[in-house]
């Protein structure tokens, strides 16, 4: 089993045949599609093997594969899975397959479909890189599809849509170089060889004391990587790039779905295990940042004026959370975090997929046009009904689970002082859910209700489109309903990530409480990092 | 597990009904059997989970709770929350309210909306929304609570935009969710605030990891810590409160519920009047270990009750739309609920909430039948002596005017006078210098007056009176929503208009909730029945019991009091309204009052509230945009993108196209990481 390298086929083979069908110069109509189709169901196939594999529950890195590179730099091809990985690679192949499914170029589509496939994989590179090298490289080259993409078949002032998403993305990444040199030469220190293994380095962190004495190189480091990350999650305010890229339907769902995620994964990867200190005393900061997205996004998102710029602030507001639940740096938190980030992709992608079918109906993108779809186009409305409702987190569908245990591990940490959270930050993000339904009610009330000419006469969906929808509505209250498939697969790498941050008190109530007497759970945990480094 | 398994049955019906309606609904809603058919559908799944309901409670050991767990639905380290239901005599007295009414209002809606040609869609979510509400009084953990408080939200919300075309409803609808959503806030952090305080409390008071928000688990912990920590019971109180506000429409979170009148009258009656508000007091009651303990959280909940009592009473006295008489005078009778909360006597506001549902959704289905056979027209000054047409619609509103108006042994004064008294004798909600308890109690008794007032002028203005308005006024139809057809078909009122009595599967909802508006409150008050009957559940621990000085009435006289109050409103309005519409409330408003304008206006207050939201919201939105998102932020981002774009303008004037640009960035990168190397070996020489 071990001995097929599955990870590096799921990585290249879609890499090889996007580049494949980019290249070969006339193929007849449809042909594209069903090529890419297929690559696209392949994969599906093998993600949905790999994730079946977690599905007991398993805290390590299955499917290693480790080449050398480059020796005497510590870098190497390796890559490996575990069960965050796998959900994640297996919503990617999911929410590609329906991309390619959903997406109707009207022109090079053989070029379109080559660079979708190209972006699925370079997208299995960053999940399985267990190399920060290999995993910059991925990092870098997912870039490169999206820009060609929006370039290409995008609409409105693409160029500058296309620049502004390389500048931005490019320039963060840069930093998180900086991040990498330090912990490659720290390594060098402690262990007497560079090394940009991501395990060894988490080894080197755990036992070794890879930052002893040395906390501003910790807290250098561990911002290079951070703003990195959250510059592709996006956090306020490096958030401008997204919004353009929503303007198109196929190209907003992968991109909301998967894309942005990145950002958060990258932090669970490797923030939390190879900068704890930095992570504790940083965590009000990020928490701060969540919460300030949540508000933003979820206020802009009322007045903007096309459905993707609703959702791109939405997609904002969201990724708040995600950012409040990680930084909890408790159990509960992690827990809401790491669902969170899987279901928002289908949540954001089942919207973006409900608006192609839309797209396919009128040019219109302004709300303004739009109104009383309601009467024309009942199956769809349901749809988006039920798309809009985990986007505004109602119980019963995927959008309340990740979103409550987020604010449950928040609320835990700042009830119990953890690394100096406050529940304040808990009272400010729940307003979130006000906004969310401000603006998805809203944003439905212009698109399903009133009456209007213009839109009377529009097609409900079609059997195809109303099965893919479907399916997005079933998996949006499966993730409500039995959430647990997905929760009970991850937790025992949550509950290793989380390890390092469990002190004297367990902040999502498991471990044994802290003394005696109901005074004593104000017990404040000291916000100093472990170990002899010092703070500034 | 003694046959309280039944109770997945009761639960499970409704939900297969709104999938039946769901699936055969398309097909068979386009014929009138096939509507016949899709009604009876509709109806018989309520049915049979009443009877189920009634098998259940009538096993049931009253001074029992059981616990019928389930599969987890989240199950996490330290959080675990299963499905799982309880089953007590404050859930059943819930499920055979709502199942019960629910039973007659779906009979009622088949009549009702017969002419709809959206049929399936309005059981379906009024069946879905049964099976909410179920969860809602069912669980046995606040969590599975909020699915069911968000899930009768939901359905309120689809209810309220039931008629979609017209935008109006559409903004009402939202107007319900969000109002509900800030209460919703409160609730969520008290929530948050009890499994914080559950999970860090001391050892010794049962399991901590399993079943953690779990209401058997949950009451021993927080008797124990709340009674140590006030302060904390008072928080817990009034964010708990903030979501019951928000849900039980009570000041200042009432403001939607006046519009949620825009849904069809089935829906009024069972949702906004019988069972979803209640909600708030079903809270408050499964949870009063907390508000036992916090003599001020139960202070707050009765100012606020009281104040909302009277603040509603007088805004119905400026509405001319039947409905919106009805929907403050809701508001006021769930204030009332809610004094009784904050007394500290939950089973008296469990009473009030049966009494009203049996007047309440009474009055409400009566008013859709006025409304039924004045051809869809809402307007009480096109009413008058309606008597005299439809008879038996007179005739069983007769019953439930009286009995809201507090005549004696009627369900609605027997309640009624039992929260004044509790409010009055009060140990609970008393602060220092401040008998919050007696304060509201004098109030409710004012209100009491005021309702049988109100109530009079509605029925004086609808069926009694002089003359026939709708023969001569000219029909204004611009502000009405209630219109069952769709737009083509609907017919105005006319001169030669004959307002007919509506049919049977109509009619007989309305007989049998006039009899229990009638006789109930009087028989569950015999023998102290219910008060025993939902002892168990509603009363708990108290806290420090304040010394009380007597009120100025003894408790003794009140029943005699309050059945002056009732017949003093009534002779009041009689007074006033026995000829019919004066012409100072007349449709030229320039000749009101300015005083009954501006509590037609709510005071104002509406207005005030819902610009100071949406257009400050909006101002707060666009002055974020303009400033920060495409102002500092892009002016960041400019200033970096310009200087992003001169770097990437040099490269495009060596090598044209994005692909080039972009391989030379990766240069860059691998620059870097050359960089890189050189900094790590330099490292190694430390």
């Amino acid at each position: 089993m071990s001995s097929v390298p599955y990870l590096s086929i799921l990585i290249w083979l879609p890499i090889l045949a996007g580049l494949g069908l980019a290249f070969i110069p006339k193929l007849g109509a449809g042909i594209p599609k069903g090529l890419a189709s297929l690559v696209a169901l392949a994969t599906l196939i093998v993600t949905g093997t790999i994730t079946a594999l977690f599905l007991t529950g398993d805290a390590g890195f299955s499917l290693q594969q480790q080449l050398n590179w480059i020796p005497n730099m510590g870098i190497s091809y390796f890559v490996g899975v575990d069960s965050m990985a796998a959900w994640m690679m297996l919503l990617t192949a999911f929410l590609a397959l329906i991309a390619v499914l959903i997406s109707k170029p009207k022109e090079r589509d053989a070029q379109f479909f080559g660079l979708l496939l190209c972006l699925e994989g370079t997208l299995f590179g960053i999940f399985s890189s267990l190399d920060l090298v290999l995993f910059y490289v991925f990092f870098e080259l997912s870039l490169v599809p999206v820009a060609l993409m929006i370039l290409g078949w995008g609409s409105g002032d693409k160029g500058k849509v296309a620049l502004r998403y390389v500048a931005t993305l490019f320039a963060g990444s840069l930093l998180m170089l900086v991040g990498m040199a330090i912990l490659a030469s720290r390594a060098n220190v402690v262990d007497g060889l560079p090394t940009f293994n991501a395990l060894k380095l988490q080894e080197l962190v755990d036992t070794k004391g890879l930052w002893a004495n040395s906390w501003p190189l910790q807290a250098l480091a561990f911002w290079g990587f951070m703003v990195a990350f959250l510059v592709k999650s996006p956090v306020v305010p490096m958030h401008r790039w997204l919004n353009d890229t929503y303007e198109d339907a196929p190209i907003g769902a992968v991109v909301a779905g998967v894309v942005l995620k990145v950002g958060t994964f990258g932090m669970f990867r490797f923030c939390l295990p190879l900068f704890p200190d930095a992570c504790r005393v940083y965590a009000p900061v990020v928490v701060a940042l969540g919460v300030v997205g949540i508000l933003y996004g979820g206020i802009l998102a009322i007045i903007q004026k096309t459905p993707g710029r609703v959702m791109g602030f939405s997609t904002i507001s969201h990724v708040g959370f995600i950012l409040v639940g990680l930084f909890s740096l408790n159990h509960a938190g992690m827990m809401g975090a790491a669902f969170q980030q899987f279901n928002h992709g289908i949540a954001a992608a089942a919207v973006f997929v409900l608006l192609s079918f839309l797209a396919e109906r009128t040019p219109a993108k302004n709300l303004s046009e739009l109104g009383g779809l309601k009467k024309s186009m009942p199956i769809f409305s349901t749809l988006f009904l039920i798309a809009m409702l985990t986007n505004l987190g109602l119980p019963f569908t995927g959008g309340f689970i990740g979103e409550f245990l987020s604010l449950v591990g928040a609320y835990m940490a700042g009830f119990t002082g953890a690394n100096g959270l406050s529940v304040i930050w808990v009272y400010l993000a729940a307003f979130g859910a006000i906004l969310s339904a401000g603006y998805m009610l809203y944003l439905y009330q212009r698109m399903f209700y009133g009456k209007k000419q213009e839109t009377a006469e529009f097609k409900d969906l079609t059997l195809h489109e109303t099965l893919i929808g479907g399916t997005f509505a079933i998996l949006i209250l499966v993730l409500g309903i039995l959430p647990m498939t997905l929760l009970h697969s991850m937790e025992p790498k949550i509950d290793a990530l989380g390890r390092p941050f469990q002190m004297t008190h367990s902040a999502s109530g498991s471990a044994a409480p802290a003394g005696s007497g109901a005074t004593a759970r104000l017990v404040s945990n000291s916000s100093a990092p472990v170990g002899e480094v010092k703070l500034p | 597990m003694q046959g309280n398994g039944l109770i997945w049955l009761t639960l499970t019906l409704p939900v297969l009904g709104a999938l039946l309606q769901t699936l055969l609904g398309r097909k068979l809603q386009d014929s009138g059997s096939g509507k016949r058919l899709l009604g009876f559908l509709a109806v018989i799944p309520i049915f049979l989970a009443f009877v189920v309901g009634v098998m259940i409670a009538k096993n049931l050991d009253p001074s029992t709770s059981s616990v019928i767990s389930s599969v987890p639905w989240i199950d996490i380290k330290g959080l675990s929350i299963p499905f799982e239901l309880r089953i007590d005599t404050l859930s059943m007295t819930m499920v055979l309210i709502i199942t019960g009414i629910g039973a007659l209002i779906h009979l009622y809606a088949t009549g009702y909306m017969s002419k709809e040609k959206d049929y399936a869609r309005f059981f379906a979510y009024l069946n879905l929304f049964i099976a909410s509400m179920l969860i809602l009084v069912l669980a046995n953990n606040l969590l599975l609570l909020f699915v069911g408080w968000e899930g009768v939200g939901l359905c309120s919300y689809l209810l309220i935009g039931f008629w979609y075309e017209d935008l109006a409803n559409s903004k009402a609808a939202n107007k319900a969710f969000l109002v509900n959503r800030v209460g919703d806030w409160g609730l969520t952090l008290g929530l948050l605030l009890i499994i914080a305080t559950v999970a860090t409390a001391p050892t010794g008071f049962g399991p901590k990891d399993a079943r953690l928000l779990s209401y058997d688990n949950i009451f021993p912990v927080l008797e124990h810590v709340l009674r140590l920590h006030p302060m904390l019971a008072t928080t817990i109180g009034l964010l708990l409160f903030v979501g019951a506000c928000g849900k039980s429409a009570q000041f200042p979170l009432y403001l939607w519920l006046p519009d949620a009148m825009a849904g069809p009258t089935p829906v009024s009656a069972l949702i906004h009047a019988a069972t979803m508000v209640t909600s708030g007091v079903v809270l408050l009651s499964r949870m009063h270990v907390v508000y036992d303990l916090s003599p001020t959280a139960s202070a707050v909940v009765c100012v606020v009750g009281a104040f909302t009592a009277m603040f509603a009473a007088v805004i119905a006295f400026g509405q001319t739309d039947i409905k919106k008489v009805l929907a403050y005078s809701t508001v006021s009778q769930l204030g009332f609920m809610f004094v009784a909360c904050g007394a500290g006597a939950y089973w008296i506001a469990m009473f009030h909430v049966i009494t009203h549902a049996f007047f309440k959704a009474l009055l409400f289905l009566g008013s859709g039948a006025v409304i039924h056979s004045m051809s869809h027209e809402q307007d009480m000054r096109n009413y008058g002596k309606l008597a005299k047409y439809i008879p038996i619609t007179f005739g069983t509103m007769m019953a439930g005017y009286l009995a809201i108006s507090g005549v004696p042994l009627l369900s609605g004064a027997v309640s009624k006078e039992k929260i004044i008294a509790s409010a009055l004798e009060t140990d609970l909600a008393v602060l220092p210098g401040f008998n919050a308890g007696q304060f509201a109690g004098w109030i409710c008794l004012l209100t009491a007056l005021l309702t049988a007032m109100y109530m009079t002028r509605m029925m004086f203005l609808t069926f009694g009176g002089k003359k026939e308005q709708w023969r001569e006024i000219p029909v204004t139809t611009d502000d009405h929503h209630d219109s069952d057809h769709d737009g083509d078909d609907h017919h105005a009122l006319t001169a030669d208009h004959k307002p007919h009595e509506v049919p049977v599967s109509m009619w007989s909802p309305l007989i049998i909730l006039a009899v229990l508006s009638l006789g109930g409150g009087w028989f569950l008050d015999q023998g102290e029945r219910l008060k025993e009957w939902l002892s168990a559940p509603t009363v708990g621990p108290r806290g420090t019991i304040a010394s009380v000085t007597e009120s100025l009435i003894p408790v003794s006289q009140l029943e005699k009091i309050s059945a002056a109050a009732a017949f003093g409103g009534i002779l009041l309005g009689a007074f006033f309204y026995w000829k019919g519409l004066p012409k100072r409330e007349g449709w030229n408003e320039a000749e009101w009052s300015p005083i009954r304008r501006w509590i037609r206006n709510q005071y104002g207050f509406d207005h005030a509230m819902v610009s100071a939201a949406v257009d400050g919201g909006n101002e707060l939105a666009v002055l974020i945009d303009e400033n920060v998102d495409r102002g500092a932020i892009a002016g960041t981002g400019v200033g970096l993108g310009k200087l992003s774009e001169f770097t990437f303008s040099i490269l495009n004037r060596l090598q044209s196209g994005m692909v080039r640009m972009y391989a030379l960035c990766m240069l860059a990168g691998v620059l870097g990481i050359g960089l890189l190397v050189v900094y790590v070996t330099m490292g190694g020489h430390k």
